[in-house]
Formats: structure tokens, C-alpha cells, sequence
């Protein structure tokens, strides 16, 4: 049977490239998939799957053709009713997880957090026992030497009486077989966790789902800690980050922010204008506030108003028509951002709309 | 000087023993005397509480160079457990981060462990040499020689580097050695003065020694199936892939209602972890594992040992098999085979010694096609650091040639052992060239072909059958109260 999940990240009215959703699981960044992706409102998935293999994604999307779950059509592939009725199965079954907080995957090192989280829960459970003397689970000594700062410099009962309100509360929240799956992955005092095999011979789940809610719960519990005030701040601040930006568009944006011309920016940074330009288009793509109106001239933009008026879908815009008034690329994709978001926000589309 | 009074305050203080098992007072004797070492030290006799120990007492930075980064890890734990918290891995698996974190705060520590590889990189080279090393050990030490089981070609560069060092006392550990490795030892590790040799047998006496031969795979399935329901628990089964592994974890669980889990490389921290910890607990009856990862934390009382996959050789096997009993109690070692196990293993045996073709390869490709083949192939890898080392082809060909012909006949051996009509026993014990006058085989020593042995004799059956494994996951209501104490007192 083919992979379910896939039908997931097709409509059924906006026909969906399958090679633009593989490149947004994988995290590929540039600047075309990232303006496709904001199209197709999945760029919250960004990074979710970096070791999806083309091979397997393709040959899955052929079985859902085969099987009738998506057409193809000249624009791209949609979900067909008989795809949706599959999906809504699927994703009402006890029978499997889905993921519910895709977007903080590219806010987190998840690797690091989950290491983390699997000695938070340890030292505080031995620590309630009051014994001193355990095998630790985690080898990496950064992250010992950090648990080890960070409970020297705070309050240790009480960071452990929160730790241990916030996740009981969290997993009240959760649906009780993923909670309870959940828990069964950690160790602590005089309890052992639990393989992901074991867990998919104790519960049906695949391993691949299974793994899929460890991040997912272990991310969504490290959001809830961070409400629990400075010192959880503090911890949780290691593996986190804000800004969605690269590093290389970060800096560039910041200095166009800053009021320097594009030209100057370019220079200063040895980069060439395009690259420039491609960064602020990263930018306006991830800023919910980029200030469009400082770079794209207003004579531009009401050229572009009037060529494009009564063309509803931005995405469908051709370029060409904007090239014989020898408009360029640049501002043409940065006026189709521009109106793709608002009209994102002012219809607030669903994804299976 | 450290006495043996000392030495014995110390053994109770830091691991809670009033006895050194045979072998360490030797070895820790030698080292007090400043006397460099090489000790030969069975699996499962506690060889790397030597360096431990010399290290806790006398206060000085111990490097220990090792193959293997779960070994390491395991080491690294097992001195935070007994409270030496200034311990660390240096090792490939370190992200960058972490490993200018350890490089930074080098003169800290009072034990760094270190692959070779990374200890042989001229800059941390250059930063050890500024230490004042107390002890070097060179664990695993059989790796250096070629006709070892497990030759590590960085290993040959551990003379230099012990050399580069200012030839500090050394300790050179390994627990399976032929005449022929000693000699490789002591010859390549040591240039100038020649180390003093600590040796034990390798014959684990409370270990039977048995070998089921079987027509095909679906037997030895049976076998193995009714061999788990009859032992006593917790038994270690060992395998030559990961699939295997989890393949039969889930069967046995299946099948007999065992509680199992399923051991190999490719597990993250977290998981592995919690197999060692489901073991310390009591809670697993068997591990199925790969042959190529350490079992971490040393869990005592295994009961027994059974290989469903030949092992490489006769020194890995023994290697092995050392895991049961390390409680002193009666255990047993089997080894499952059936005729095309041989062809399976003669593959994986010669699969990563270069034939000529690929040394002609070498030979004809262009500096960046050579970076592109070593970059993908253990062979071509083989092929480069003979290169770099000066050896043209003629001789690298001799040379593998030479192994592959090693290889065949470790393999003969094998075969050798598997079809004994005499005592097992005996045979290892005199292929590991010692002396076995002393040797009585009995009823209750090994199993040589044509004969039998019964469980009960052995006290080695299981008696009244508890299954571990449990169908319902607790609740997170329920651990919750378990993982943490007192829970409602502090809300
Ligand atoms: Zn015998």
C-alpha cells in the first residue's frame, strides 16, 4: 500500500508539484522552492524529512497515481475525492500519529533537545529519590556540563517540582495513547525506557511513527517549558532558535533594515546583487512585517496592480507580461509575495480547501 | 610507591571489592614500579579497572586510546558512576562543539579516552604533548597486529605516537592474544625497553562449550527457539546484521513470550540506554545483538552466550562468549551453524580484502577518482594507507595475499572447532598457546561432536517459567508516580 502520509501535502484545488513538497520535507532552501512552498502554505513542513530519498518519495507518488489518490493535471497533481476520503481515514485512525507541530522542527536542534529532555527527566527522577549514584543516559559532555551549570545556578527543587506540573499537564493535553507512548520512552529511577521496536510490537505503531511523535510531543513540551519563566528560558534558549532566516540572509536583511541601498550591501559583503536580492526575497517570504514598501518603488508596484488586476491566484501571474514593460524579476516575485501573503491572511485558506 | 595495601584500600573504596580478580595486582604492581605493561586479560576479568584504579590513585592524567567510541562511552559512565566526574571521550561522534569544549578544558581531566584516528592529528598530538601524562594504555591493544582478528592499520602508528609522547609508562590491555599477537605487541608498541608481560588464561572454566550443528536455517530457527525456552535468563544472542537482530528480537517476542530487545550500532543514545538499563533491571530475558557493538554496562550474570552466526574467528568468539558468567556462575556458550553459514562467512571475510583488480584500480585512477574511492570503500581505504605507508603494489599484493591466506585458515580453525570430537576446551586453550596438562574435560566442561548435554545437569535450566514480557504499556499516569517520588507533596 502506498505511503498515506504523502496525500497529506496535495489539495484538491490547487494542483501541487511533488518535486517543490519533497524539497520543502528535505529543507531545501532556495529561493523558487520557498516562494512554491509559501504557495502551497506548507512551508511550516520545511526541514521535517531531510533523509526523505527521492527513489521512495517518487515511486509513492506513482502508487498514489496508480491507485487514483492524486491526479495529474498540467499545473501539477490534486487530491481526488477518493484521496481525501483515504486521508481522512487515515488520519482519524488510533492507529497512527501525525505530526501536529511541524513548524518548531526548524526552530530547534532536535537531536540535542530530545538528548537533553531524556536527562532532564533522569536527573529529576533519580533527584526525587535522592539517589546520587546512576549510570547517566547521555554521553555528550556539553550537554552535562550545561544541566549541570544551569541546576547550580538556579533553584533546583523547584525547577524540578515545575518540570514535573508542566509535563504531567502537557500530557493531560495529549491524546492518552500517545501520551502514555510517550512516557515509555524515558528513563529514570529504577525504570528503563523503551525501544522504538518494542514500541511498535506493543502498540502497531510503525517506527517511523513512533519517532515522528517523540520529536513532535518532545518539541511541543520544550515550547510549554519555556513558558515556565527565565531559567527555563535559559536552558530551553540553547536549543532554540528565533529566526527562521540562514545566517547569510540574517546578516543581509539586518543591514536592509538598517537602511543600507542594496548596492552597498552587495559590496560590503562581496556578494554578488543577485544573491542580494535573492536574500531578501528569503526575507519577505519568513517576516511577517518586511517593510515592502522600501524597495519596491510605488510606480512599479502600481504598474504591476494594474497589469496582473483580476488575476486572483498570484502564483499563476506570468512573468513575461511584467518583462515587456521591462519590470524585473526581483520586483515582480516580491510583489507576488507581497500579494500571495495577503491574500493568504484575508482568506486565511485552509490547506484542504 | 603504591603498596598493595594501598591498592587493596583503594579496590574497596572506589568499586566496593575485597579481592582483586587474578591478573590486576599484577598489573597494578608492574605499573607502581613504573614498569610498562602489556596484559593479556580475559573478557569479563575486569581489565580496565587497572588503569582505573592506578589513575584514582595516584591523582595523574590516564589517556586511554580505543577502538571503539561505545566502549569509550561505557568507560566514560562507569568513572562518573563511582564519582570521578573528570572523564571524557574524545571521538569522531563529538559534534564540533563539544570536542573544543573537551580540548579546551584538556588539563582538567584525569582520564580522556580517544580514538586513534583522532589522537593521531598532529594539533591534539601537539596538545597532549604539553600534559604531564601519568599513564598511556593502549586498550584493545590485539588491533595492531595484522594477523589479529580485528587489525586497525591506525593502530601500527601507536608506537610513534607513544614515542611523540616521550615514551610514557604504558599499559597495553587485550583480552585475546595468539603467540603471534603478543609478539606484534610488544615489537610494535615498544621500541626500546621491552615491556613486562601479565598473562591469564583465557579458559573461563564456569562456561560449557557447546555447538549445535543444524541441516539448514529453518532448524537452526527451531533450535534456537527451543534452546530460549529452556535456558535460564538473561541470555545474549549474537548475530552479523542489524536486521537479524530485530528480526528475531521480535520473533522470540512473538513466539515465546519472552522479553527481548534487539542491540546494534545504529540505536541512538537514548535507546540504548534504555536496553542496559531494561538488563540491569532484570526486565529483559535476552538481547539479540551485533557481534560488532559493546554491550556497555557490565551486566554479571549472564547465563548464556549463543551465536546464531558464526563469528569471524576464534579470538572474536572467545571475545564473546565472555560475556556470560561473569558472576562466577555455571554458563553456556553455543554456537549455531548450518553448512551455508560457512559460505556466508568466507564472504564477509574476504569481502574487504582487495583483490588485484582493485589494486590495478588504485593504480591507474587520478588523485581526485582515488579521493572518490577511498571516500566509499573500506577496500580502497585498505589500498591508500598501505600507499601512504610506501608500499607499492607488488607488495601490497603479497601482502593481502598473505591475509587472505590468514584469513583461510582462521577460518579453517573455525570449522576446526565446530566439528571437534574432542574437548573444546582443550583446543582453544591450546590454540591461544597455552598449556592445557591441567585440563580434565568432564560431563560438565564442553560438548564435543556425537555427544549431548543436558540442561539440567548443568543447573542450567529454567525451572518454573516467568515471562517478562509485558503486553500492556503502563499508563503515563502510572509511571509518572513511579519516575518521580513523592510527587504530590511537592505540587
Ligand atoms: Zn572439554
Amino acid at each position: 500500500m502506498a505511503d498515506q502520509r504523502l496525500l497529506y501535502f496535495f489539495s484538491a484545488k490547487q494542483p501541487r508539484r511533488p518535486a517543490v513538497i519533497r524539497q520543502i520535507l528535505i529543507n531545501k532552501r532556495t529561493v523558487s522552492n520557498l516562494f512554491w512552498g509559501l504557495n502551497y502554505q506548507l512551508l511550516s513542513w520545511l526541514a521535517v524529512a531531510p533523509k526523505l530519498e527521492a527513489a521512495y518519495f517518487n515511486q509513492q507518488i506513482e502508487l498514489l497515481l496508480q491507485t487514483k489518490a492524486l491526479q495529474q493535471t498540467t499545473a501539477g497533481l490534486v487530491l481526488t475525492a477518493a484521496g481525501s476520503q483515504q486521508w481522512q481515514l487515515y488520519q482519524t485512525s488510533d492507529l497512527h500519529y501525525w505530526r501536529q507541530a511541524p513548524q518548531l522542527v526548524q526552530h530547534y536542534q532536535v537531536g540535542a533537545w530530545q538528548a537533553m529532555l531524556a536527562l532532564l527527566i533522569q536527573v529529576f527522577s533519580e533527584m526525587s529519590y535522592h539517589n546520587v549514584h546512576y549510570y547517566v543516559n547521555v554521553t555528550d559532555p556539553q550537554l552535562q556540563y550545561w544541566l549541570k551549570r544551569w541546576l547550580q545556578h538556579n533553584p533546583r527543587q523547584q525547577l524540578q517540582a515545575q518540570f514535573v506540573r508542566t509535563l504531567t499537564e502537557f500530557l493531560t493535553t495529549q491524546e492518552s495513547p500517545a501520551a502514555n507512548i510517550f512516557l515509555n520512552m524515558y528513563s529514570g529511577h529504577q525504570i528503563a525506557g523503551r525501544t522504538l521496536l518494542q514500541l511498535q510490537q506493543q502498540t502497531g505503531w510503525t517506527v517511523a511513527e513512533l519517532n515522528c511523535l517523540r520529536t513532535d510531543l518532545s518539541l511541543q513540551l520544550a515550547e510549554k517549558l519555556l513558558r515556565e519563566g527565565p531559567a527555563w528560558q535559559a536552558l530551553i534558549g540553547l536549543f532554540r532558535k528565533n529566526s527562521l532566516l540562514s545566517a547569510s540572509t540574517a546578516i543581509t536583511y539586518q543591514a536592509f533594515l538598517n537602511q543600507y541601498p542594496l548596492a552597498k550591501i552587495a559590496q560590503k559583503r562581496q556578494l554578488k546583487l543577485s544573491t542580494i536580492q535573492e536574500h531578501l526575497l528569503e526575507a519577505a517570504i519568513f517576516a511577517t512585517d518586511f517593510p515592502y514598501l522600501k524597495i519596491l518603488p510605488t510606480k512599479i508596484q502600481q504598474q504591476l496592480i494594474t497589469l496582473f488586476r483580476g488575476q486572483t491566484i498570484p502564483a499563476e501571474w506570468n512573468y513575461q507580461v511584467a518583462q515587456q514593460q521591462e519590470i524585473s524579476f526581483f520586483y515582480f516575485r516580491l510583489f507576488q509575495i507581497q500579494q500571495l501573503k495577503l491574500r493568504q491572511g484575508r482568506l486565511s485558506i485552509a490547506n484542504h480547501n | 610507591m603504591l603498596t598493595t595495601t594501598e591498592l587493596t584500600r583503594g579496590l574497596k573504596h572506589y568499586f566496593g571489592y575485597d579481592k582483586f580478580k587474578p591478573g590486576q595486582i599484577e598489573t597494578l604492581t608492574a605499573l607502581a614500579r613504573q614498569q610498562s605493561t602489556v596484559a593479556v586479560l580475559p573478557t569479563g576479568t575486569g581489565k580496565s579497572l587497572c588503569y582505573q584504579l592506578y589513575g584514582l590513585l595516584t591523582k595523574q592524567l590516564v589517556l586511554v586510546v580505543s577502538p571503539l567510541i561505545s566502549l569509550m562511552q561505557d568507560q566514560v559512565k562507569e568513572l562518573k558512576f563511582i564519582g570521578e566526574h573528570q572523564a571524557a571521550a574524545l571521538t569522531s561522534m563529538l559534534s564540533g562543539r563539544d570536542k573544543s569544549f573537551v580540548l579546551r578544558h584538556l588539563n582538567e581531566y584525569h582520564f580522556i579516552f580517544i580514538s586513534p584516528e583522532m589522537a593521531l592529528q598532529p594539533d591534539i598530538m601537539q596538545r597532549f604533548k604539553a600534559l604531564k601524562l601519568g599513564l598511556l594504555v593502549i586498550d584493545e591493544a590485539h588491533c595492531i597486529s595484522q594477523w589479529g582478528p580485528d587489525f586497525r592499520p591506525d593502530y601500527l602508528q601507536l608506537g610513534k605516537l607513544r614515542q611523540a609522547l616521550g615514551q610514557p609508562l604504558t599499559l597495553a590491555l587485550t583480552a585475546t592474544a595468539t603467540p603471534q599477537i603478543k609478539k606484534d605487541i610488544c615489537q610494535l608498541l615498544f621500541t626500546a625497553a621491552q615491556p613486562q608481560l601479565v598473562q591469564q588464561s583465557i579458559d573461563r572454566p564456569n562456561i560449557f562449550l557447546a555447538v549445535e550443528s543444524t541441516a539448514n536455517s529453518s532448524e537452526k530457527n527451531a533450535v534456537l527457539l527451543r534452546l530460549v525456552q529452556q535456558l535460564k535468563t538473561p541470555g545474549l544472542i549474537y548475530f552479523t546484521s542489524r536486521k537479524a537482530t530485530e528480526k528475531f528480537a521480535r520473533l522470540l517476542t512473538e513466539k515465546t513470550g519472552l522479553s527481548a530487545a534487539a542491540y546494534h550500532a545504529d540505536l541512538n543514545q537514548q535507546e540504548r540506554f534504555a536496553v542496559q538499563q531494561q538488563f540491569m533491571l532484570g526486565n529483559l530475558d535476552v538481547v539479540c545483538a551485533t557481534s560488532a557493538f559493546g554491550m556497555g554496562i557490565n551486566q554479571k550474570d549472564v547465563r548464556y552466550v549463543i551465536h546464531y552466526h558464526l563469528p569471524t574467528d576464534l579470538e572474536s568468539y572467545l571475545q564473546e562468549i565472555g560475556r556470560a558468567g561473569r558472576d562466577g556462575q555455571q554458563s553456556i556458550a553455543i554456537l549455531l551453524y548450518s553448512p551455508e553459514d560457512f559460505e556466508r562467512q568466507r564472504q564477509l571475510s574476504f569481502a574487504s580484502l582487495p583483490a588485484l583488480a582493485e589494486l590495478k584500480n588504485y593504480q591507474a585512477a587520478t588523485r581526485q577518482q582515488r579521493q572518490i574511492l577511498t571516500e566509499n570503500e573500506l577496500t580502497y581505504q585498505l589500498i591508500d594507507f598501505y600507499a601512504h605507508q610506501g608500499l607499492n603494489i607488488k607488495q601490497q599484493q603479497e601482502m593481502f595475499a598473505q591475509r587472505h591466506q590468514q584469513k583461510a585458515s582462521q577460518l579453517r580453525t573455525l570449522q576446526t572447532y565446530l566439528t571437534l570430537t574432542t574437548c573444546r576446551r582443550k583446543f582453544l586453550c591450546q590454540y591461544f598457546g597455552e598449556t592445557t596438562e591441567h585440563l580434565k574435560h568432564t560431563a560438565a566442561c564442553c560438548q564435543p561432536v556425537g555427544q549431548t548435554f543436558d540442561l539440567r545437569d548443568l543447573n542450567l535450566q529454567c525451572e518454573h517459567v516467568e515471562r517478562k514480557a509485558s503486553v500492556v504499556l503502563p499508563s503515563y499516569q502510572q509511571l509518572l508516580k513511579k519516575l518521580f517520588a513523592d510527587q504530590s507533596n511537592q505540587l
